[in-house]
């Protein structure tokens, strides 16, 4: 894969601000594969300190990685920026934490495109080290717009506002939301404001939930349930974001054995305004 | 030579039972649906439950497993015309064959 003689910035490329814009410049490109470099900064919302959300930036990286590809593969056809958006995840795995200050090199090389959606194999490497390996599927495009993105409010009603979690800065729940944890489901939400530094830039006028950031939520919780930290959690095994979620709307967890003979799978399913939103199949280490 | 080149003709072109045999275990796998549940006439999105994210995972699988390009062109408007199980096998016989 041919690198570029100039590295080029991904904020040229993509539709992501910072804080949440985690990727610094393309540096190599073909039809099928790009490299995207990354500074991970401290000041990354979904990298709060001691809550492992590691994870959530793992994901985030490979996304944003494919999203620079596809931006820049639009710009060389004569586009707009492109859009990128997560629509699920499969055989995710994490093999070491994120930190800080950490320079990284992240490769997202699309295997198949199917019916407008890409298919991405990603890695995040440290000096060499990989990080995390897995794949993405992504809907992309040149001004594509998917419905949820226009700003309104998802329809329907918006219950328990007033029990919810508010997270605001900070980008997990408090450790006594988690001691509030039903047996298998959440039965309090979490919400988090339009002003959370999570949403701020994902994406100016459409701000949506990060699909990484949810299913960092979801890990937490699906370790959480089973007495693990979350350094517990091997791989992403499936996930798939049925719809976006919009700030300021409750979100629920429900956490399932996959199978009850394998208690190393668990099912998590995210729900909001009574309809599933997500679900992700979380695998842990024994 | 004529049993050799039989022999080999065979074991290019796939029987329908085989893929048959192969698309339900993607199902299977994929989805994680009993595999004794899966007859011709299952309806993807009714009975099996898939959605249309479920039907790109289906589609890729399906690709990997017999080494299938999915053409934009030609291909994707046939797979969303796709309703049942036995049009999958359909389709993978079609393209195996061209």
């Amino acid at each position: 894969m041919p690198f570029l003689s100039k590295p080029i910035p991904v904020d040229q490329l993509v539709a992501h601000k910072r804080p949440m814009l985690m990727v610094d410049d393309l540096v190599a490109y073909s039809e099928d594969h790009g490299v995207v470099r990354a500074e991970v900064h401290p000041e990354n919302p979904l990298l709060v300190p001691g809550s492992l959300a590691h994870l959530g930036v793992l994901i985030e990286l490979v996304a944003q990685a494919a999203a620079a590809h596809n931006g820049y593969k639009c710009r060389l056809h004569g586009g707009g920026i492109g859009w990128g958006f997560l629509v699920g995840i499969s055989d995710f795995t994490f093999e070491q934490t994120v930190r800080a200050g950490d320079h990284l090199e992240v490769s997202a090389e699309r295997e198949q495109r199917v019916m407008g959606f890409d298919l991405v194999l990603g890695e995040v490497r440290r000096a060499g080290e990989v990080l995390a390996r897995g794949h993405l599927k992504l809907m992309t495009g040149d001004g594509l717009k998917p419905a949820g993105l226009d700003g309104k409010q998802v329809e329907g009603e918006i219950v328990d506002r007033s029990r919810a979690v508010l997270l605001d800065d900070d980008a997990l729940p408090p450790p006594s939301w988690f001691e509030g944890l039903a047996s298998d489901c959440s039965s309090i939400p979490v919400l988090v404001p339009e002003s959370a530094r999570i949403v701020r830039g994902h994406f100016p006028r459409a701000p949506l939930l990060p699909a990484a950031y949810v299913t960092a939520l979801a890990c937490r919780v699906a370790a959480r349930s089973v007495d693990r930290d979350l350094q517990a959690i091997r791989s992403v095994r499936k996930a798939k974001f049925h719809r976006p979620i919009q700030p300021g709307i409750p979100v629920y967890f429900c956490c399932r054995p996959l199978v009850d003979a394998d208690p190393r799978l668990l099912r998590m399913t995210v729900s909001c305004n009574g309809a599933t939103a997500a679900t992700v199949i979380v695998q842990l280490y024994r | 030579m004529e049993q050799t080149l039989f022999w080999f003709w065979g074991y290019l072109k796939m029987g329908r039972s085989e893929i048959v045999e192969r698309v339900n275990r993607v199902v299977s796998e994929e989805f994680e649906l009993d595999i004794m549940s899966l007859k011709p006439g299952s309806t993807l999105y009714v009975e099996l439950g898939l959605d249309s994210l479920d039907s790109v995972d289906l589609y890729a699988a399906i690709g990997r497993e017999f080494g299938l390009t999915i053409d934009r062109q030609n291909d994707e408007q046939v797979l969303r015309g796709i309703r049942e199980l036995a049009q999958v096998y359909d389709f993978v016989e079609t393209k195996l064959s061209t």
